[in-house]
C-alpha cells in the first residue's frame, strides 16, 4: 500500500533548543498510527509539521491528501456557532449534513450554540465533528480524549474508530496515554524526551 | 426610553441652561443664547444654504473616512503581521502622527493646488497614522491558533480574511472608525476653511470675518447633530452587531 504521509525531520528547533532531530516517518494509506512520548518531546510539534502548519524546520514532508485535524484545544472560532464552524471547514455540506455531523458526536440540535455556551467536552466534540465533516484522507488527532469525562471520551473514541473502519482514512493520533495508543492504533511511534 | 439616553438628554439640557446663563452675562454679540442660535439654525435650514454646505462637507467627510480607514487598515494589518516592515516604517508612523493637521493642509494646497484631491489628501494623511496604530495593535493580537485552523482546513486568503481575521480585528476597526469620524470632520472643517469655497468650514470662515457668532454656533450645532446621528444610527449598531457573539 502506498504511503499517505512521508516525513523527514532533520532538525526542528524552538528558540535555539532542538526539539526534533533525525526523524523519518512513513504512514501507509489507511493506517492508524499513534505517536506517544513524554511531555515536551515534540509530539504536537510533529503533528503541526505533518499538517503543514509548521514549516520552520529542516527536512521535508509529503502529505498530499485532504486534511482533518483535531487540535489539543478545540480552537472553534468563537464568533461562529457550532454549525457554522463545521460548515466553514466543510463548505460542500448542506445544513442537514452539518446537523448529521453534530448528531454523530452526540450534539444533535446543538448547532446554534456558540463556543462560549459550550462545555470544554462539547467544544472538543464539535472540533471532532468539524474534522470528520471534511471526510479527510488524513486525520490528525492531538490528544483527542484529554480533559474529557469518561462518557464523552468513550463516545469520541467510538466515533473515531467508526469513521476509520468505515472510510479508512490515514490516522495519526498523538497521545501521552500508552494504553490508549495500544488499544486504538495499529502501530505506535514512541518519541524520546531528548532528540 | 433607556436610562442612558435619559441621562444624556438631561446632560444636554444642563449644558443649554449653563450656556443660557453665560449668555445673560456675556455681551450679546460674543455669546448669543441657545434659543437665538436655534432660531438662526431653523432659518439657515429653511431659507439659507446650510443643507447644501452640510451636504458638501459630509461628502468630503465620507470620502476621507473611507480612504483613511481602508488605507490605514491595510497598512496597519501589514505592519502588525510583518515585524521587519513595522521596524522600517514605525518612524514614519510616529512622524505623521505628530504632524499638525494645519501643516498638512497648507502643504497639500501648496503642492497640489486648491482642489478637492488636495483637500482629501490632507485629511487622509492626518487620519491614516492613527488608524494604522490602532489596527496594528489588533493585527499583533491575532490568535495564531485560528490561523492554524484556517490553514489546516484550507480556507484560502479571502475566507480567512472574512471569517478569521476581520472578526478578531472588529473591535479595533470600530475604535478606529469611531475616533476617525470624530477627528475627520474636524480636520475637514480646517481644510475647508483654508482652501475651499464651499462646505461648513468655508461658511464658518465667512461668519468669522463678519463676526457672526450666531451663525458660527448654528452651523456648528447642525454639524454636531448630524455626526451624532451617524454615530447613533450607523456606528453604534454596527459595534453591537460585531460584539453580538460575545453575548
Amino acid at each position: 500500500m502506498a504511503d499517505a504521509i512521508r516525513a523527514r525531520v532533520e532538525a526542528k528547533r524552538y528558540g535555539g533548543k532542538l526539539v526534533l532531530a533525525g526523524l523519518e516517518i512513513a504512514v501507509a494509506e489507511g493506517e492508524f498510527v499513534a505517536v506517544t512520548g513524554p511531555s515536551g518531546c515534540g509530539k504536537s510539534t510533529l503533528l503541526a509539521i505533518l499538517a503543514g502548519l509548521d514549516r520552520h524546520f529542516r527536512g521535508e514532508v509529503q502529505a498530499p491528501g485532504r486534511l482533518g485535524m483535531v487540535f489539543q484545544e478545540p480552537r472553534l472560532l468563537p464568533w461562529r456557532s457550532a454549525a457554522a464552524n463545521i460548515a466553514l471547514a466543510a463548505p460542500d455540506l448542506d445544513a442537514a449534513a452539518v446537523e448529521a455531523a453534530l448528531a454523530a458526536v452526540g450534539l444533535a440540535g446543538q448547532g446554534a450554540l456558540y463556543p462560549r455556551q459550550m462545555s470544554l467536552g462539547m467544544a472538543r466534540r464539535v472540533a471532532l465533528a468539524r474534522a470528520l465533516a471534511v471526510a479527510p484522507d488524513i486525520l490528525l488527532l492531538d490528544e483527542p480524549f484529554v480533559s474529557l469525562d469518561a462518557e464523552s471520551a468513550d463516545l469520541v473514541r467510538r466515533v473515531v474508530v467508526a469513521d476509520w473502519q468505515a472510510r479508512r482514512p490515514t490516522v495519526v493520533m498523538v497521545t501521552h496515554d500508552l494504553a490508549e495508543a495500544e488499544a486504538l492504533a495499529q502501530r505506535i511511534i514512541r518519541l524520546s524526551s531528548t532528540p | 426610553m433607556p436610562p442612558r439616553l435619559v441621562w444624556q438628554a438631561l446632560s444636554l439640557l444642563l449644558l443649554a441652561v449653563v450656556w443660557h446663563g453665560a449668555a445673560l452675562v456675556a455681551p450679546a454679540a460674543t455669546l448669543p443664547p441657545p434659543l437665538e442660535v436655534g432660531r438662526a439654525l431653523v432659518v439657515a435650514v429653511t431659507q439659507g444654504d446650510l443643507l447644501r454646505h452640510l451636504g458638501v462637507t459630509l461628502a468630503r467627510v465620507g470620502a476621507a473616512f473611507v480612504l483613511s480607514l481602508s488605507l490605514g487598515t491595510a497598512l496597519g494589518v501589514a505592519l502588525g503581521r510583518m515585524p521587519l516592515l513595522d521596524r522600517i516604517l514605525d518612524g514614519w508612523v510616529v512622524f505623521f502622527l505628530n504632524l499638525p493637521a494645519l501643516v498638512t493642509a497648507i502643504l497639500c494646497f501648496v503642492w497640489f493646488g486648491l482642489g478637492e484631491a488636495a483637500a482629501l489628501a490632507a485629511v487622509a494623511v492626518n487620519k491614516i497614522p492613527s488608524v494604522v496604530v490602532t489596527v496594528r495593535e489588533g493585527a499583533r493580537a491575532l490568535d495564531p491558533g485560528y490561523d492554524a485552523v484556517a490553514l489546516a482546513y484550507r480556507f484560502g486568503w479571502r475566507k480567512s480574511l472574512v471569517h478569521v481575521v476581520l472578526p478578531q480585528l472588529a473591535p479595533y476597526l470600530m475604535a478606529a472608525a469611531r475616533s476617525g469620524l470624530a477627528l475627520i470632520w474636524k480636520i475637514v472643517l480646517v481644510v475647508e476653511l483654508l482652501g475651499r469655497s464651499d462646505g461648513i468650514g468655508f461658511k464658518l470662515h465667512v461668519f468669522f470675518q463678519n463676526f457672526d457668532v450666531t451663525g458660527i454656533l448654528a452651523y456648528s450645532l447642525a454639524f454636531i447633530v448630524v455626526v451624532q446621528a451617524i454615530e447613533l444610527a450607523v456606528l453604534a449598531p454596527l459595534d453591537r452587531m460585531t460584539r453580538a457573539w460575545r453575548g
